[in-house]
């Protein structure tokens, strides 16, 4: 005996042995192997193609100058007021639509689906060609629309992507069309994972319609429009092609949004610096939508 | 002729293709040439110095944003011009959607030489043999935008890289390649202008087009006295001065304030760096 206790001795093999199965997962022999070979390729991805452009773009968005340069630029002030109402608009009003139609798709019979099939047909065509044919269905000499403005009215219609608010509001409504069908379908089916014997039973207690739909379903498809709701802003404020296509940002540079003054610094007045501090100057938003995101998921899973 | 054509009930034919938006390189290009016209070269000099300070320069600009946005303003340009990239003042012209375009090269010509020779050589017309004189009755310079050829540093295969340039710089090599481009680009060397393609009397814009870019006064473009001069263009700090005229009804003096303004800080950044 020299002294030392055999639970002394004993403790670092448990620490080993106890930290080498976490780290298995409870995995033996070559299952850890085929584990670790199977992880490998999205670990080489992630850190590829995720990992890299994130800490890349952090760093050549990094200098103070930028955003001050960044900030006193006329343009980047009506970019974000832009972006702000692109936001706010375009999520919102879609995804109100989106859960107004879920319940209207509810209703039973063939023709009903063969009308849900037409209506998801936006967003099933290319964005980029729809968005260009919105773009010359709009110019204010050729345009579909003044022409019939002009056939049926005999007066000229306004040049529509001529002023920044008509232009502004073309791209929010074609945001809107190409999207709600997409949220819709979400919507409707997690409408259609309500369980029947809860609207039933409130029919019984007299919650039908209006009083059906605030007190039962709505609630139960709160948490699901909430994650959509957060989904949709985040995916709206990468958004390049809607405003590209539909206005080009324009007239006059007046009608960028974030990501595509982002392109515009980056290529058109090469300055990519200034083109990812533009694009960065959005994670104060992007992050806080991430992390309440995050713990939306956790706890559906926990209501699951 | 476009208040004629109007008469005549043509509803969407517009006098002038004038390239009054912030996008792309015609604007610069269109804006610079009216600027010129009034007389404003020595905007930038061969020093690199800015002389926004020069009152003839000043004029020559708010001359140049009167006519150009005024135009606009007026109703004489297309209301779409101010969304226009570079290739839509050329669509349009073949749409007929107005009756003159300013560019800067002849893409709208020879875009249409092969497949409709008949518009090429009948129905579109160029303007004479260079440009017109100014108001003091003095040549007008045209700018002249030089492609350049370069070898990025740090290159893999530099030698084959300069013995391409080589090749390819060689008048004949380069007065065969730009004949073969129908006449879009111009080349470089004089001597290659006097060619009988260039010179074809049959051909309706090709002399008046190497004459004016080649042969008759030029400067080169301004970003080679200073490089701040690209960024202006990038900026497209003239395009809004234009278009604060055209659109939102700003007085030309006021617009070229800003302009200038914008311009001095552009050039300071430079000094710095």
């Amino acid at each position: 005996m020299n002294g030392t206790s055999v639970i002394d001795v004993g403790r670092p093999a448990v620490r080993r042995r106890t930290l080498s199965r976490s780290l298995r997962g409870g995995l033996k022999g070559g299952e850890y192997t085929w584990a670790v070979a199977f992880v490998v390729p999205y670990i080489a991805v992630f850190l590829t193609f995720v990992a890299y452009p994130v800490v890349y773009g952090l760093w050549m968005g990094s200098e103070a100058s930028l955003y001050r340069e960044l900030f006193a630029d006329p343009i980047y002030q009506t970019t974000v007021v832009n972006t702000i109402l692109y936001l706010a608009l375009g999520v919102n009003v879609k995804m109100f639509l989106a859960l107004l139609l879920s319940g209207f798709f509810m209703r039973p019979g063939w023709w009903m689906k063969a009308l849900l099939l037409i209506f998801v047909l936006p967003w099933a065509v290319p964005q980029i060609s729809t968005f260009i044919s919105i773009h010359w269905m709009l110019n204010g000499e050729w345009g579909f629309l003044n022409n019939v403005i002009y056939t049926l009215f005999h007066v000229e219609g306004p040049s529509w992507l001529n002023d920044r608010w008509s232009a502004l509001g073309a791209v929010i409504v074609s945001h809107i069309w190409k999207w709600t069908p997409f949220w819709t379908l979400i919507l409707l089916a997690g409408r259609m994972a309500i369980p029947l014997e809860i609207s039933d039973s409130a029919k019984v207690d007299g919650a039908t319609g209006m009083r059906g739909f605030v007190h039962i379903t709505f609630p139960l498809l709160a948490n699901l429009y909430l994650i959509c709701t957060l989904l949709s802003t985040i995916f709206l404020l990468g958004d390049f092609n809607a405003v590209n296509f539909v206005s080009g940002g324009g007239p006059a540079n007046q009608g960028h949004v974030l990501a595509t003054l982002g392109i515009r610094n980056a290529f058109d007045i090469a300055q990519p610096r200034l083109g990812v501090a533009a694009v960065m100057s959005a994670l104060p938003l992007v992050i806080p939508l991430v992390i309440v995101l995050m713990r939306k998921l956790r706890t559906s899973e926990v209501q699951i | 002729m476009q208040d004629t054509l109007r008469k005549q009930g043509e509803r969407k034919v517009y006098g002038l293709g004038f390239q009054v938006t912030a996008n792309g390189v015609d604007p610069y290009n269109l804006f610079m040439a009216f600027l010129l016209g009034y007389g404003g070269q020595d905007i930038v000099t061969k020093d690199g110095k800015l002389h926004l300070d020069d009152p003839k320069v000043k004029q020559a600009a708010i001359k140049a944003t009167a006519y150009l946005g005024g135009a606009y303003r007026d109703g004489y340009v297309p209301p779409s011009a101010i969304n226009w990239n570079d290739a839509d003042d050329n669509n349009a012209f073949h749409a007929k959607l107005m009756v003159m375009d300013v560019d800067g090269t002849l893409s709208t010509e020879v875009a249409v030489k092969e497949k409709h020779p008949e518009w090429y050589f009948k129905d579109m017309v160029s303007h004479g043999i260079g440009y017109p004189n100014d108001n003091a009755g003095k040549p007008v310079p045209s700018i002249v935008g030089v492609t350049q050829l370069m070898i990025p540093k740090g290159a893999k295969n530099v030698p084959v890289a300069k013995e391409f340039i080589k090749y390819f710089a060689q008048p004949k090599v380069v007065g065969e390649f730009v004949e073969l481009g129908l006449g879009r680009w111009l080349p470089v060397m004089p001597s290659l202008a006097k060619s009988p393609f260039w010179q074809d009397p049959k051909d309706p814009h090709l002399r008046g087009y190497v004459q004016q870019g080649l042969l008759g006064p030029t400067v080169p473009d301004y970003y080679v006295f200073n490089l701040a001069m690209a960024e202006v263009r990038s900026q497209h700090v003239w395009s809004m001065a234009m278009i604060d005229v055209a659109k939102e009804g700003v007085k030309p003096e006021v617009a070229i304030d800003k302009a200038f303004k914008r311009i001095e800080e552009i050039f300071s950044k430079y000094k710095k760096a």
